[in-house]
């Protein structure tokens, strides 16, 4: 192996992508040129400095808010088909626990409807609203 | 919302600056739910950070000032580095008190390194190392081929590399 084909290699080796195939090879050269082992090293205390200078940020919380809003106003036309269609996709936690939710908001507004009708329904309504919009949020961001 | 997170930070390093980060974040979140429908990948996580990068793309285009454009060369990454923009807005207004006071903290060391990389490798350098992307999901993020994100990260680092070895000597 020659110092170019090194060269990209060395890369994937400090990042865990390298073919392992390719590792005997890279590590003989590395072993046998000090200049790409020098450059190497350097490449190696870079990556570990920006991990550890560099902080990652984070979303504002005020951000994450702002998106659940214009996401619900976007969203508020087909609401009701969006509602349906992600809880039937089911693959985010949240949906499984939004649709037992809804279940039991749904169930408890028809057996206390002839307790008091307009108001439940007014409490059960927005309830739903609001497990929905906060779905929406992470329906499209916390995806697994 | 942990690829809330990587969105921000993808168009805070991209914009650089944390207003305009949140613009282009919303705006790519309200088109990945338009668009939720028509994807049909395996990774949405890389899905949104790609269109959170085109976003922020045509966020460029439309906002950043002329010397901010074109220039690949050591000397842009050197006058980047050197001048005051990291203290401007990307509009070349100056920001409020508190947000200079922050900003200017974080400019320092590696932090203002990696800001004043081009765009094309400081993408490159923050899905690596700060999100910890593998090279098949920056490909995917980034629309490149695998190799291309090879050979950009490599001359990313080698550029970096270079600046940072500069200022520890000094």
């Amino acid at each position: 192996m020659d110092c170019t084909q090194a060269q990209q290699l060395r890369h994937a080796y400090l990042d865990g992508e390298i073919d392992p195939g390719e590792t005997p090879a890279l590590e003989a050269h590395l072993r046998s040129c000090d200049e790409c082992a020098a450059l190497f090293r350097s490449e190696r205390e870079l990556s570990a400095a920006i991990k550890l200078q560099v902080p990652r940020l984070k979303a504002p919380e005020l951000l994450r808010a702002r998106i659940g809003r214009e996401l619900a106003r976007a969203d508020a036309g087909n609401r009701r088909f969006r509602e349906l269609r992600l809880l039937g996709v089911g693959w985010n936690p949240l949906a499984i626990a939004a649709s037992l939710a809804l279940a039991m908001v749904a169930s408890s507004a028809v057996t206390s409807s002839v307790l008091s009708g307009a108001q439940e329904d007014r409490v059960a309504q927005e309830v739903v609203a609001s497990h929905i919009r906060s779905l929406m949020a992470d329906h499209l961001t916390d995806v697994k | 919302m942990p690829h809330l997170d990587a969105a921000y930070n993808l168009a805070y390093w991209m914009t650089r600056s944390r207003a305009d980060a949140q613009d282009v974040v919303q705006d790519a979140c309200l088109r990945a739910f338009k668009y939720f429908d028509t994807f049909a990948g395996e990774n949405p996580s890389a899905w949104l950070l790609s269109i959170v990068r085109r976003a922020g793309y045509t966020w460029l285009e439309l906002n950043r000032r002329p010397e901010e454009q074109g220039g690949f060369d050591g000397d842009a990454v050197q006058s980047a580095v050197e001048g005051p923009s990291l203290l401007m807005g990307s509009h070349g207004l100056a920001r409020d008190p508190e947000t200079l006071l922050v900003e200017a903290r974080q400019s320092e060391g590696l932090h203002r390194l990696i800001a004043a990389l081009p765009l094309e490798y400081r993408e490159i350098i923050v899905l690596r190392e700060l999100e910890e992307l593998s090279y098949r999901d920056i490909a995917e993020v980034a629309g490149i081929p695998i190799g291309t994100v090879m050979s950009r990260l490599a001359r990313a680092r080698a550029l970096l590399l270079r600046q940072w070895q500069r200022e520890q000597q000094e």
